[in-house]
């Protein structure tokens, strides 16, 4: 299958020496081009320039040829049949759950209590503002256990002291219980510090979105321990809150991970 | 029957219409997923524990127009966190291109079904090899069809760099399928056969 001739052949020697010593082959340019040429929007100088290099290059073409069939082949991948048995164990494992409306409030008694305390942890851990506010509150706990007259923690680093400088003022869930907290450890330790709070609110919201996918875990781990729990199956139910500790140690560690809460905080107390 | 109300009775606990749910975006969602870990068995598992959450979930998507780009990114989320999950765990489904021709050639499992076409598996093969980014921007763009505007909102970049990336992408994409092609076992020579 040889496109060309000998003198064919010559000639495109000929140009490859010629682009070697001067501008160097023009495939990148061409490729660049090549979605354009196949989305038929490239202008028509381009085109013909494009269409020109593809006849004299395999390599190029090639590609091309690729580019051309994704078109149809692509789209044509967006389902895949997982088979009556996939569907039948979607419609299983839903039906076990609590119905949606008992979620809404129907369910009475214990179980329901159990249901509804799991919903709401589980729709709570994914909002940010609580697990921030879950975070915190551990940070709080941490720094009584620390600043205590001896405490059992006591001489923990002051990275973990500068996050009750960020202490949340106004609580929705938990308010009235942090702000007690907080009011001891300050007059305990000296460290609330209104300035402080602009600053935090960045820095707090790239914590935020570091554990959202451990926060979400989390929630998962939570709500299959009280699905175990409800159903008194108690080797599992103690598997889920293992995994729910170490989801909780990752939240922990990537709330932690990096000890900007000063930096950003004294930065923009600098720069305002 | 319309979507909006599909939600509507779903969310009102009507068992008919979540199973008329389910089998309508299941093929989806695990074209979704199998394209992030391109893995079968993960991929139904994965599928199926994303159907619960959205099951669980389904009272926060209140506008119907509004409840694809939502799954999405339900599917999105629990795609990364297993990938996140997989990477703390050994490696088994890496599989040496050169395995997956001769995976090819040997008789059809399950897996292979999937594929359906050569073409397919080259491209799910090829997928792997892409950055991050540019991976997402070709199974939510050009396999599943969303526009720029909502990619830039599933994966929360701004839309010019989607903009920039979309061509970018499916370039490369191209030239990573012609080097598998043109692989030491001379790839998959069925695949370019029939050019369009
Ligand atoms: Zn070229």
């Amino acid at each position: 299958m040889r496109r060309f001739d000998d003198k064919d052949d010559r000639n495109e020697d000929l140009v490859r020496s010629i682009l070697d010593r001067t501008s160097g082959p023009a495939c990148s340019r061409a490729l660049e081009h090549l979605p354009g040429l196949v989305d038929n929007n490239l202008d028509s100088g381009d085109r013909v320039l494009v269409q020109a290099h593809l006849e004299n290059c395999p390599g190029c073409r090639s590609v091309a040829v690729v580019l051309g069939w994704m078109g149809t082949e692509l789209p044509a991948m967006a389902e895949i049949d997982p088979g009556e048995e996939f569907t039948a164990a979607v419609l299983a494992r839903t039906a076990r759950l609590p119905s949606r409306a008992a979620a809404a409030g129907h369910l009475t008694g214990a179980a329901g209590l159990v249901d509804r305390l799991g919903n709401w942890w589980e729709e709570r851990i994914q909002r940010p503002l609580f697990a921030w506010q879950v975070a915190y509150a551990l940070t709080v706990l941490l720094t009584v256990l620390t600043i205590a007259p001896g405490a059992p923690l006591h001489g923990v680093p002051r990275q973990i002291l500068a996050g009750v400088e960020a202490g949340p003022a106004r609580l929705s869930v938990l308010g009235g219980a942090f702000t007690t907290v907080d009011q001891g450890v300050a007059q305990g330790a000296g460290f609330l510090k209104d300035s402080v709070w602009g600053g935090i609110r960045s820095d707090v919201g790239r914590r935020v979105q570091s554990t959202e996918l451990a926060r979400d875990h989390l929630g998962r781990d939570v709500q299959g321990a009280w699905r175990e729990i409800r159903h008194k199956r108690t080797g599992p139910a103690l598997m889920r809150l293992s995994a729910a500790g170490s989801d909780f140690q990752e939240i922990w560690r990537l709330w932690w991970r990096s000890n900007s809460i000063n930096q950003s905080s004294t930065a923009e107390r600098s720069s305002s | 029957m319309d979507q909006t109300e599909l939600l509507n009775r779903c969310r009102k606990g009507d068992e008919l219409a979540w199973e008329m749910l389910v089998r309508r975006q299941q093929g989806r969602v695990c074209a979704m997923v199998f394209g992030y870990l391109g893995d079968r068995e993960e991929t139904l598992d994965v599928a199926q524990d994303i159907f619960v959450r959205l099951y669980r979930k389904l009272d926060q998507c209140t506008d119907a127009d509004k409840f694809p780009s939502w799954l999405i990114s339900i599917v999105r989320n629990a795609c990364l966190d297993h990938l996140r999950r997989r990477k703390a765990r050994p490696p088994r489904q890496d599989i040496p291109a050169a395995e997956m021709t001769s995976l090819a050639s040997s008789s059809p499992n399950p897996e292979e079904q999937w594929y359906r076409t050569a073409r397919r598996r080259l491209v799910h093969r090829a997928l792997q090899d892409l950055s991050e980014i540019n991976r997402e921007v070709i199974l939510l763009k050009d396999i599943q069809g969303l526009s720029l505007e909502q990619v830039s909102d599933v994966l929360q970049v701004p839309l010019g760099t989607v903009k920039s990336r979309a061509s970018r992408a499916r370039l490369e994409l191209a030239q990573a399928i012609t080097a598998l092609e043109k692989g030491p076992d001379g790839g998959f020579p069925s695949a370019t056969e029939a050019v369009s």
